[in-house]
């Protein structure tokens, strides 16, 4: 009997309008975390939890004294180069901050500034770029 | 007059690859990181910078050479970058760290003139123009020595490099180096693997190489930045209460480039919005904040669906009056954009009519006038609904701020927990937010599937943290999703 009440019940659910209003509302739940929450109301997170799947970064460019003025492009992309993040015209001489959104996704980001370039992972939130390089120690 | 400052500008920006008359400059060493000197394309071979004060010549750095086995030319030596002699000498000093400890200590001069087809540094066969010879006993106090430039790459287009060699047999005395002076122009750019400074091809004369440029043939136009490559937003619409957390009242998908100029100024910001799915009874709106930006910084607003304005009233410029920060109406009502085929809602039914998303592409027009000039770090998207027609009801993402629009009477009442003041918004005590953005393309939920059935890995992602499944919407790994409570535009994987 049991049974057969419980079919009724997700019967009668199942036939019910798809119209949302405020019936649809959930009731919040005070059960505590478990680790296989069902329903994202049993979800408990950390009180600063951020919620958005991708984190901003902060890169700080160290200019460099150079004997002649050198303006290039300084592009900031993805490890695969399919995300720009930051481009802009700079002098080489010239010590610059600038902030982007960076996807969680996003295991390997690039900065160059024409042939020069580095490679930074993506646990950290912050870039230090500066122009010194041992590309050019021979 | 705008004209006349760019090609200002330009003069100055293009310097270095136009007139480059720029003199190389002494080789001191006082930089104390011989890293800088190589950034500026100085060249060494067994030299390294000391501040020992036995080895000092000048200065609180010189140079030491390794010491030397043999007389070949390759074996230590100080280069050039890439330059143009002028008249005048070489002129340099050194001295011994020991009188004896040596056979012969030789000092050799060559020049390489630029050869396009020559390995990865372009050096042509170096030739020897001038050279000094020691034997012991050996000079330990600092020498002035002075070397003809050879006639031949005087004043040459051709560019040179100038190797000097400290070699020897015999004995472990070094050298020590200091004040290295080459009467030249300064000929190369480290910022193209040191080679020498290459014509610059700018059609538009912006100060933006054209392979750098994304608009070569428009000199307001540089770079295509982007602000969010790809996105897919998921609302909940009964703030401040909670829903059913299939996340699907409103889905858009939405990408944002910011172009740039060549003074790094925002002149555009190319908004294109997907609406993808309704799974709602309300007939909800779509706008855009950027958090912290003056409306005034905005000249025109082109593309977005008016549909219905009543609630609304907007500038010359095209964002909202009344706003404390610039508020972009993206489409005012979600069923005007895409209309339900019959039935309850719009593609959240596999059962149900598909319908073809629709896409607004829009424009947003900065100003690049001085003093009114916007950074890319200042565009911060805040991206929010308005719910059922009713302006003063908004949702946002978690944490994200509402709009002055926004009536502060519903905040901390029923399921919702927000802190305005401590910026904690849209947030139920729980800390669930009441909207999602998925840096992806990503799959939507079916009418009243909960997320997390068709996400399978979103709470260990959330519960962790955000530490364990940072991937957690994407499809790379088999258990991430469970493909048939989620609905899949048409082309999505």
């Amino acid at each position: 009997m049991k049974n057969l009440m419980i079919i009724a019940a997700i019967a009668v659910l199942g036939l019910s309008s798809c119209k949302k209003d405020l019936m649809d509302r959930v009731t919040p739940t005070s059960k505590t975390q478990t680790q296989d929450a069902s329903k994202f109301a049993e979800i408990r997170v950390q009180e600063n939890f951020d919620w958005k799947t991708s984190k901003e970064f902060t890169m700080n460019v160290a200019g460099l004294e150079t004997i002649a003025p050198i303006n290039s492009t300084i592009k900031v992309t993805s490890d695969d180069g399919k995300i720009v993040f930051y481009q802009g015209l700079h002098g080489m001489n010239e010590s610059f901050q600038t902030k982007f959104m960076v996807p969680a996704h996003i295991k390997g980001i690039i900065v160059s500034f024409g042939s020069i370039s580095k490679n930074y992972g993506t646990l950290a939130k912050q870039i230090q770029f500066n122009y010194l390089t041992d590309s050019t120690a021979e | 007059m705008k004209k006349a400052i760019l090609a200002l500008v330009l003069l100055t920006s293009l310097t270095a690859f136009t007139n480059a008359q720029t003199i190389l400059p002494l080789l001191s060493a006082e930089s104390g990181n011989r890293s800088v000197e190589q950034a500026n394309c100085w060249g060494f071979g067994s030299i390294s910078y000391t501040n020992i004060a036995a080895q000092l010549i000048t200065g609180t750095t010189s140079m030491r050479s390794n010491s030397p086995t043999n007389l070949d030319p390759n074996a230590c030596w100080i280069k050039t970058p890439w330059i143009k002699p002028t008249t005048g000498n070489i002129t340099l000093k050194i001295k011994f760290e020991s009188t004896s400890a040596a056979t012969t200590r030789r000092i050799i001069l060559s020049y390489s003139p630029y050869d396009a087809s020559a390995g990865v540094y372009k050096e042509g066969t170096y030739v020897r123009f001038d050279s000094i010879q020691y034997e012991p006993s050996l000079p330990t106090s600092a020498q002035s020595l002075t070397f003809a430039l050879p006639a031949a790459i005087i004043n040459s287009t051709t560019p040179y490099k100038i190797r000097i060699s400290f070699v020897g047999t015999g004995g472990i005395t070094r050298y020590n180096i200091d004040d290295v002076m080459i009467p030249a122009i300064y000929w190369s750019d480290p910022s193209n693997s040191c080679l020498p400074i290459p014509s610059i091809v700018d059609k538009d004369k912006d100060g933006v190489a054209d392979a750098d440029d994304a608009y070569p043939e428009d000199e307001e136009r540089a770079y295509n930045t982007d602000l969010v490559k790809e996105a897919t937003l998921m609302f909940e619409d009964l703030w401040p209460n909670t829903g059913d957390y299939d996340f699907n009242d409103l889905v858009t998908k939405y990408n944002a480039v910011a172009v740039t100029n060549a003074d790094n100024n925002v002149v555009e910001v190319l908004l294109n919005v997907e609406l993808r799915a309704i799974g709602a009874s309300f007939n909800n709106g779509f706008l855009m904040q950027f958090d912290n930006l003056d409306a005034k910084r905005i000249t025109g607003v082109k593309g977005n669906n008016m549909s219905k304005t009543e609630w609304a009233n907007f500038s010359d410029n095209g964002t909202e009056n009344d706003q404390k920060y610039a508020n972009i109406l993206i489409f005012s009502e979600a069923f005007k954009v895409l209309p339900s085929p019959g039935g309850s809602g719009v593609n959240v039914n596999p059962e149900a009519q598909y319908v073809n998303p629709e896409t607004l592409k829009i424009v947003i027009s900065f100003d690049t006038n001085k003093d009114n000039t916007t950074g890319l770090k200042e565009l911060a998207l805040n991206p929010y609904i308005i719910v059922n027609q009713n302006r003063e009801i908004e949702v946002h993402l978690a944490d994200y701020m509402p709009s002055s629009k926004a009536t502060l009477k519903l905040f901390g009442t029923a399921n919702d927990n927000s802190n305005l003041e401590k910026g904690r918004t849209y947030r139920t005590s729980s800390n669930l937010p009441f909207a999602l953005q998925i840096e992806k393309t990503a799959p939507h939920m079916v009418e009243k599937q909960d997320i997390l059935k068709g996400y399978l890995k979103f709470a260990e992602w959330a519960k962790s943290n955000g530490e364990l499944y940072r991937d957690w919407y994407s499809n790379t790994e088999k258990g991430y999703r469970e493909e048939k409570l989620l609905y899949f535009i048409k082309g999505d994987k």
